[in-house]
């Protein structure tokens, strides 16, 4: 007798069973993989250590929502810290070793921060505060912009300005995540895009960085002014050198300036662009090509 | 006269002693007369229950075996699927009740997570780090805020000559 029917009538109802498997159910606004890899870490803790967990969290839930967000996102920074160690070292980072690379994270922040030259060096409180203003600043100017756009409406302006910072952060980089990979679907296949919403917003800036390193401008505008081979060797990332981005813009200028010319651009809005975010740049070069494809 | 002697007696009246034992009998018979009158009732008591309860009256039939076999043959139920097609269904049965069992076991074992468990699981990165998120929040916040920086790039106008 063959055993073909048998194995597939076996392959069958093990796959009918697997499908209609009972999974846990994730709790409500956690990423569904990350709570599987938490869950799959929960089974292996012993009682105890569960229970400390446990009064942790009660802790937690004492804190307001801008303090639990805060957490959130140091604790995400925590993961992306460790795991760029881990790949950088080959093993897993110990706590002093992760520790002193976010002492290295922040002196490069706080060298970044633009000072006059031969004004004194900051003082930590000076620069932490310097920090608060700038990315709260950053975040309010993108949030403007998007509203000039007419990406989110006025009511949604004022909902995200009332927030506390973190929460203007968490919600500000899912807006930039979105606006990214809506770019991303001129230029990548749609595998690709697919792959990019499943990252987290700062996984999918720095994902579409490197591939503004690959390819050159996200949307129509990378596919309209290609990287040549050149254009690549000078993009080649250096410590300390300015962001990719600034960068690429910066090689391109003459070449921006001639393609938006060529399609009815005004000079002065053309000066405006090159001096302003990349992001809004590639938005509004894309939209500009969009519609120029379409005549 | 004992027990004994008395089964003997009823042996020998059904023919059931052997040949030797007969003979031994038949003399005991002739030599003892108290032996003779048991034989005799035991004789008389056989003939009422002969009388009262008369052997069946069934021929011998030679191929009762045969009609009996045959008869149980035809009498079975007939299988509704042949040899391999139930040797089939046996294992798909058995594979069905595997992998519902182990449906069942995954479900009760998983299901073991409380609501208050799973906000718990939800917050484990959190919860796991706590000591570390406030031994190092001053540098994680910063880190947060350079990486959002970066991202954000140009959106800030530029500052005027100083």
């Amino acid at each position: 007798m063959s055993l073909r029917p048998i194995l597939a009538l076996s392959a069958a109802t093990l796959l009918a069973g697997f499908a209609l498997r009972p999974d846990v159910r994730p709790a409500a606004d956690i990423d569904p993989v990350i709570f599987r890899a938490n869950y799959e870490r929960w089974q292996t803790l012993p009682e105890p250590e569960r229970e400390a967990l446990r009064d942790r969290y009660a802790r937690f839930c004492d804190l307001t929502p801008g303090e639990q967000e805060a957490l959130q996102q140091r604790a995400d920074m925590l993961v992306r810290v460790r795991g760029t160690l881990a790949q950088r070292q080959g093993h897993d980072a110990s706590a002093d070793e992760t520790a002193a690379e976010l002492v290295r994270l922040v002196d490069r922040a706080r060298r970044a921060v633009a000072r006059a030259p031969g004004a004194p060096e900051l003082t930590d409180s000076e620069f932490m505060a310097q920090m608060e203003t700038r990315t709260r600043r950053s975040v309010a100017a993108f949030l403007d912009r998007l509203a000039g756009r007419g990406d989110i409406t006025p009511q949604q302006l004022a909902r995200l300005r009332a927030q506390t910072l973190p929460e203007q952060l968490r919600d500000a980089l899912l807006l930039l995540k979105s606006e990214q990979i809506n770019l991303c679907t001129e230029a990548v296949p749609a595998s690709e895009a697919d792959e990019l919403m499943r990252l987290s917003p700062l996984d999918v800036a720095a994902r579409t960085d490197r591939l503004r390193q690959q390819r050159g401008f996200l949307g129509r505008l990378g596919i309209a002014l290609p990287l040549s081979d050149d254009d690549r060797r000078s993009l080649a990332v250096e410590d300390g050198a300015p962001e990719i981005r600034e960068r690429l813009r910066d090689l391109k200028a003459e070449q921006l300036r001639a393609l938006l010319s060529a399609k009815g651009v005004p000079a002065d809005r053309i000066d405006a662009l090159l001096s302003g975010p990349v992001n809004a740049l590639e938005g509004e070069a894309n939209d500009l090509l969009a519609h120029s494809d379409a005549r | 006269m004992n027990e004994r002697d008395g089964i003997r007696l009823l042996e020998y009246l059904d023919r059931r002693l052997p040949p030797g034992e007969r003979a031994e009998v038949e003399a005991w018979l002739a030599r003892d007369p108290e032996a003779r009158r048991l034989l005799a009732e035991h004789e008389r008591v056989w003939a009422l229950l002969g009388q009262e309860c008369p052997a069946p009256d069934v021929a011998d039939s030679p191929d009762f075996r045969a009609r009996t076999l045959r008869l149980a043959e035809q009498e079975r139920p007939a299988a509704l699927l042949p040899f391999r097609a139930r040797a089939v269904a046996l294992l798909a049965a058995s594979l069905l009740v595997v992998v519902v069992g182990w449906a069942w076991w995954s479900a009760s074992r998983r299901s073991g997570l409380s609501e208050s468990d799973r906000a718990v699981v939800g917050q484990l990165r959190v919860l796991e780090n706590w000591d570390f998120l406030q031994a190092h929040g001053r540098e994680l916040d910063m880190a947060v805020k350079a990486e959002v920086l970066s991202h954000l790039a140009g959106e800030l106008p530029k500052e005027g000559p100083r």
